[in-house]
């Protein structure tokens, strides 16, 4: 069934100011139009509204000389172009002493889909950091790079040195599809080829059209196209998302069993690769049969807003890869008609899922598609992390993962993977914040080996699983969002947790342990069965009891913890864990059983700290 | 004058409030000004006012007081002159070189000429006319004239007393007498100015001497010392000084509030701040240890005795270096070495740059008792900044912008004695010892539609904030145009929440920065105004005022040379038809300069 896009009749002439632009994209049922847009559209809605597809006063920004910041309103259109303004928050009291503003600068993330690149590109994502960026490479939660600390006259040279890599950082931000995620090292090779494939056409399909991108930063001499959206007004630029894009980010993963390293239930729309049962891990000959697919997963809560909560995906169906792309569109044009365009808290498909029900949902995403979704089916998840060191191929291809603490790779480590590059076939950046050297050939491991050693890359030979299995978010200093520390401060906090595992003889247990600085979710705090979420300087909310793969969402246990009270608190229940564990038994899973944490059925149960008593 | 009329306790009463509510220029101006009322009524209606004898009734000959300076010490020199002299029964008129036509000096017979020398032994704004006149094809015969030239210096700088040297010289050329020799005076000028005081009175004491009471024009130096000057500094207590520059800023600049509350004192946006200094404590602190003195024991200097500490923080000149002292110092130690330095002026400029008292004590030793050594120092001179602030905006306030010049070289202290004790010795609470020098020459427009172009990099910005404070307080409707310029726009874009504030306010209608270290090549103030000169043009066009501070080096005449290329690319006319518009300018007023 396609979308049936008749322009809607006459009706309750109120409301045609806000419906004109969207009404093209819109279904057909009326009553609910309208009862959404009864309500006054977000500050955002009109500045993508008056955007012109994504260009805002940009170009004059850049080249205001009183500031190092951009317009207000640009600082959100900038965010569909992959950056974010940012200043450095340690230096804003110091900076209004001197009368001088925040130290303003930007962070940019480049789209990466499924986190592979080659080494060509890595020598330049090196070079432009050295040469625009704070000399320093952040591995995003989503395969991404991200740069940080350019100043505004930086931004320019620095996006055209990714065009040059074959590189961009379309949409790695904003109100569209982001980063399309993949499993960077499945079992098979042949395999990673194909979902690779598939990751890189949903990336493209649900890229936004405007050519405002290349218009701003590659080349603002060149006059518009002719028919383009900036030069004639015609308005056809974006023939999937229109002119006001999604009501809110929208997230893509492809996961291939039994490794959820992606996460795959924390995003708006997920694939479950499919292989041929009969022809699984380690022969290099599966067979991809097909996709299921999930819809309405989401991490983003906040903390003063009883109605925003963590949501795990639902599984809506499966069908065979050639019809991803015809999915993806459905699901992203289901969200873009029915999603919630007043209240950004509440903006994600995890809620309009929610709040119109699963069934609605499928069958609104059935009714758009040419070939309805198919019964899902069986699979398996053992795990959210990597496999760490040397594994290797049928066929002889080796690859190196690498542990890269948060995924902050600093100008030494920088060095050594530059050496690398020349001994490497390509890098693929995990979910996980960490780093594979791929496609090493068999003569070169010696010397790969050397140089991680060298260059102090092979600490995951060293670190204990938890610092493995822990991740944390940018936080401060730059990020607006941010309560409290996070990616500054985790490495010690792992230190004591470290001790206190220690001290009842777990320190050789895996247990998954996130931090972010904000209730958003970025380094998905609330799938980790330690979850840290900031408050306060020096004071978070700790969550427990989610699975160890990925499977279920944890839940607020105590309120404004400061380090002392965590490592206290955590204590206690690895004294019990230690003592009552039943075999290969996760901590997670530990909780749940001895009723320490109540399981959370329901997104919105994750945020009530439980009934229960704990004390037995 | 009658003794006492009867009028006169009846007149003075209602001066009195009118005069208790004057600051010390406001009083001086109005002495003058009354006593040219009286001057023109006893050209046309002598009969009202035959007890005052007009200045027409005097024998002798007028003696005239010129002066042209361009921080308002040539000012205070001249004026002092025109009241001892006056106080002698002298005739005299003081003016300023801005105010009288270089071709009155045919007329003349008596002159004092009081002037100082900038940047590259330049006269000062104000004296440029008649320099050029005497040195001019047009320079009249001088033959009846008798003169005395006072020059103002800076022994830190190699043409020292250039442009004093340049008049006495042209005057004798022309035909002139010499009636007492030149006096150069250093920034320490109070003994040089009262010795040449004294010789000039009796000098023309007979020439000049009037038949009856003296009369003058203009302006007169009242009987007492008006409050607050450089011997009675007003003493402001610190509110605050806290830096205008973050790291990796090279320079440091501070925003220094000080309070005039309860002094009076009344100033002008334009206006500069004297302030006395003292010594860095760190740097009094290595004297007394390299001299191995007890900092209590006596020193005698020139008759005065006092502590040594007191000398080495707060009369001495330790921070600056000076030709004239090191070439007293070579005639008593390392004469060879010290003149092989001296002999070679380019590089002694660069070393006296580098290079602070104490550092030629030290690569330069020898035994010194120490009222020889100190008797060789310059003495403490105060310092000025150009106010930053405006009453109207901070009533009881004024605000400098200091850079700290040097700062600490390894273990030593080598900064500049007035911007350290501005920004680093001073701490809030404590006092400044300051006095007012007003600026005439640098005066926002009477016409408060008309438009200003503001033109001031570094802490050449200063005057600028407290015009755009001014005349937004005064709600005044023409334009304000400011061009500024610094290395770093991230570390030392002094004021730039202010600026972005008078942006959006509409109290500064543009803003055009110059960050020089931004970007691969250069960039100026005076290439902003290139770049933008088409509108600077219609702004000229349109009557704006001008308005240049900061260096006098290299900025000023930079900006000038912009200005003139701007005038000569959008009135399409030649350099020369170019520099007679800036002049016209010049002569309106319209272009006006505060650089040092």
């Amino acid at each position: 069934m396609i979308p049936n896009r008749h322009s809607r009749e006459s009706g309750n002439p109120g409301f045609e100011a806000v419906m004109y632009l969207d009404s093209r994209f819109r279904g057909n049922d009326r009553s609910e139009m309208c009862s959404m847009n009864t309500k006054k559209l977000s500050e955002v809605e009109r500045i993508k509204q008056e955007s012109n597809f994504l260009r805002g006063t940009l170009s004059i920004s850049l080249e205001d000389p009183i500031t190092g910041a951009v317009a207000d309103d640009d600082t959100q259109v900038s965010k569909f172009h992959g950056i974010y303004q940012q200043d450095d928050r340690d230096l804003r009291k110091e900076r209004r002493q001197a009368r001088l503003e925040p130290l303003y600068s930007f962070m940019l993330r480049a789209r990466i889909p499924g986190g592979v690149v080659t080494p060509d590109q890595w020598r330049a994502l090196d070079r432009l950091s050295r040469t625009w960026a704070n000399g320093t490479i952040r591995l995003t939660t989503r395969q991404a790079v991200q740069f940080h600390g350019i100043y505004k006259e930086n931004l320019r040279p620095l996006i055209r040195g990714l065009e040059d890599a074959l590189l961009d950082s379309i949409a790695a931000c904003g109100d569209v599809n982001r980063n399309v995620m993949c499993n960077p090292n499945p079992a098979s090779d042949r395999l990673h080829r194909e979902v690779q494939y598939w990751a890189e056409r949903l990336s493209e399909k649900l890229l936004p059209a405007s050519d405002a991108y290349r218009e701003i930063w590659i080349d603002p001499e060149r006059p518009p196209a002719p028919g383009s959206e900036s030069g004639t007004g015609v308005r056809q630029a974006e023939p999937l998302y229109g002119p006001t894009y999604l009501p809110r980010k929208f997230k893509t993963v492809v996961a291939v069993p039994p490794v959820n390293d992606v996460d795959l239930f924390a995003h708006d729309l997920g694939f479950i690769a499919i292989t041929d049962p009969g022809s699984t891990s380690g022969t290099g000959n599966d067979r991809l049969l097909g996709f299921n697919v999930t819809a309405g997963g989401g991490m983003g809560a906040s903390h003063d807003d009883p109605e925003t909560h963590p949501r795990l995906a639902d599984v809506i169906g499966f069908c065979p890869p050639q019809a991803l792309p015809e999915v993806a569109e459905a699901v992203v044009s289901v969200q873009r008609d029915y999603g919630n365009r007043s209240n950004r808290k509440r903006a994600r498909l995890k809620y309009t899922i929610e709040d119109r029900g699963l069934g609605w949902f499928v069958r609104e995403v059935q009714r758009r598609l040419r070939v309805p979704l198919e019964q899902a089916r069986p699979f398996d998840f053992e795990h959210t992390g990597d496999r760490y060191g040397w594994t290797e191929e049928v066929g002889g291809r080796r690859h190196l993962t690498l542990f890269v603490e948060n995924g902050r790779l600093r100008m030494r480590q920088m060095d050594g993977l530059l050496e690398i590059t020349a001994l490497a076939g390509g890098f693929r950046i995990t979910a996980n914040q960490n780093l594979i050297i791929a496609n090493v050939a068999a003569g070169s491991k010696e010397q790969v080996d050397a140089l991680v050693e060298e260059y102090g890359l092979d600490r995951h030979l060293r670190a204990r699983p938890v610092r493995l299995n822990a991740m944390a978010c940018v936080a401060l200093p730059t990020c607006p969002l941010a309560m409290a520390e996070a990616e500054r401060y985790l490495p010690e906090l792992v230190d004591r947790v470290e001790e206190r595992l220690a001290a009842h003889g777990l320190e050789n247990e895996a247990i998954t342990l996130r931090m972010t600085g904000c209730p958003n979710g970025c380094a998905r705090p609330y799938l980790s069965e330690i979850g840290l979420v900031g408050k306060a300087p020096g004071s978070y909310n700790l969550h427990l009891g989610a699975a160890f793969n990925g499977t279920r969402l944890n839940r607020l246990f105590r309120e404004n913890l400061g380090e002392a009270a965590i490592l206290e608190t955590l204590d206690d229940l690895f004294a019990r864990f230690a003592g009552e564990r039943e075999t290969g038994e996760h901590f997670g899973d530990f909780l749940i059983r001895a009723g320490i944490v109540a399981p959370v059925a329901e997104g919105r149960e994750s945020r009530l700290i439980q009934e229960v008593e704990y004390a037995a | 004058m009658a003794a006492s009329p009867d009028w006169q306790p009846r007149l003075q009463q209602s001066l009195d409030p009118l005069a208790e509510q004057m600051s010390e220029q406001e009083l001086l101006w109005a002495s003058g000004y009354l006593a040219g009322v009286a001057a023109a009524r006893g050209e046309h209606h002598s009969s009202a006012v035959e007890s005052i004898p007009a200045a027409e009734a005097a024998a002798g000959e007028v003696l005239q007081i010129w002066y042209g300076s361009q921080t308002g010490k040539g000012r205070g020199v001249a004026e002092r002159l025109a009241g001892e002299a006056q106080a002698r029964g002298l005739n005299v008129e003081l003016s300023d070189l801005a105010e009288i036509s270089p071709r009155q000096i045919r007329k003349v017979k008596l002159l004092t000429l009081v002037v100082s020398t900038h940047g590259e032994g330049d006269p000062p704004d104000d004296a440029e006319s008649l320099y050029e006149y005497l040195h001019g094809e047009q320079a009249p015969k001088l033959d009846r004239l008798r003169y005395s030239v006072f020059a103002l210096g800076d022994s830190s700088y190699e043409h020292f007393c250039q442009t004093g040297k340049d008049f006495d010289t042209v005057l004798e050329k022309l035909g002139a007498e010499r009636a007492l020799a030149r006096a150069d005076a250093d920034v320490d000028f109070e003994p040089a100015s009262e010795t040449w005081r004294t010789g000039v009175i009796e000098a023309f004491a007979e020439a000049g001497q009037a038949v009856q009471a003296p009369q003058t024009r203009l302006s007169v130096v009242p009987d007492s010392v008006p409050s607050w000057n450089r011997d009675n500094p007003w003493q402001a207590e610190v509110l605050a000084s806290s830096p205008l520059t973050v790291a990796p800023s090279g320079k440091t600049v501070h925003h220094v509030e000080l309070s005039l509350e309860g002094s009076g004192i009344r100033y002008e946006p334009g206006d500069s701040l004297a302030v006395w200094p003292r010594n860095p404590r760190p740097l009094v602190e290595e004297f007394l240890g390299f001299l191995e003195l007890d900092e209590t024991a006596p020193v005698q200097v020139n008759g005065d005795e006092l502590p040594a500490r007191a000398w080495l923080s707060e009369r001495l000149e330790l921070t600056q270096l000076t030709r004239p002292f090191l070439e007293q110092y070579a005639q008593a130690a390392h004469p060879d070495e010290l003149k092989a330095l001296l002999d070679d002026s380019g590089q002694l400029r660069a070393w006296i740059e580098r290079h602070q008292v104490i550092d030629v004590l030290r690569e330069f030793p020898a035994e010194w008792p120490p009222d020889v050594l100190f008797a060789m120092f310059r003495r403490l001179a105060p310092r000025s900044y150009s106010i930053a602030s405006s009453p109207l905006a901070t009533p009881d306030e004024v605000h400098l912008t200091v850079r700290t010049v040097g700062g600490w070289q390894d273990e030593q202290l080598r900064a500049g004695a007035a911007s350290w004790h501005l920004n680093s010795g001073l701490k809030p609470g404590e006092h400044a010892d300051v006095f007012l020098e007003p600026n005439k020459r640098f005066r926002l427009p009477d016409d408060m539609d008309a438009p200003v172009i503001m033109i001031g990099p570094g802490t050449g910005v200063a005057p600028f904030r407290a015009f755009v404070e001014h005349r937004k307080a005064l709600g005044a409707g023409g334009r304000n145009w400011l061009f500024f310029g610094e290395q770093h726009r991230r570390s030392d874009f002094l004021y730039q929440i202010e600026w972005q504030r008078h942006l959006k306010s509409g109290a500064l209608h543009r803003l055009s920065p110059a960050f020089s270290r931004d970007q691969e090549h250069k960039i100026y103030v005076q290439d902003r105004l290139r770049e933008q000169g088409r509108e600077v043009y219609d702004w000229l066009e349109s009557g704006a005022y001008v308005y240049v501070c900061g260096d006098a080096t290299r900025m000023a005449p930079d900006v000038e040379q912009a200005l003139l290329d701007v005038i000569a690319e959008h009135a399409g006319i030649d350099a020369e038809r170019a520099a007679e518009y800036l002049k016209t300018m010049k002569r309106q007023w319209r272009y006006r300069k505060d650089v040092y």
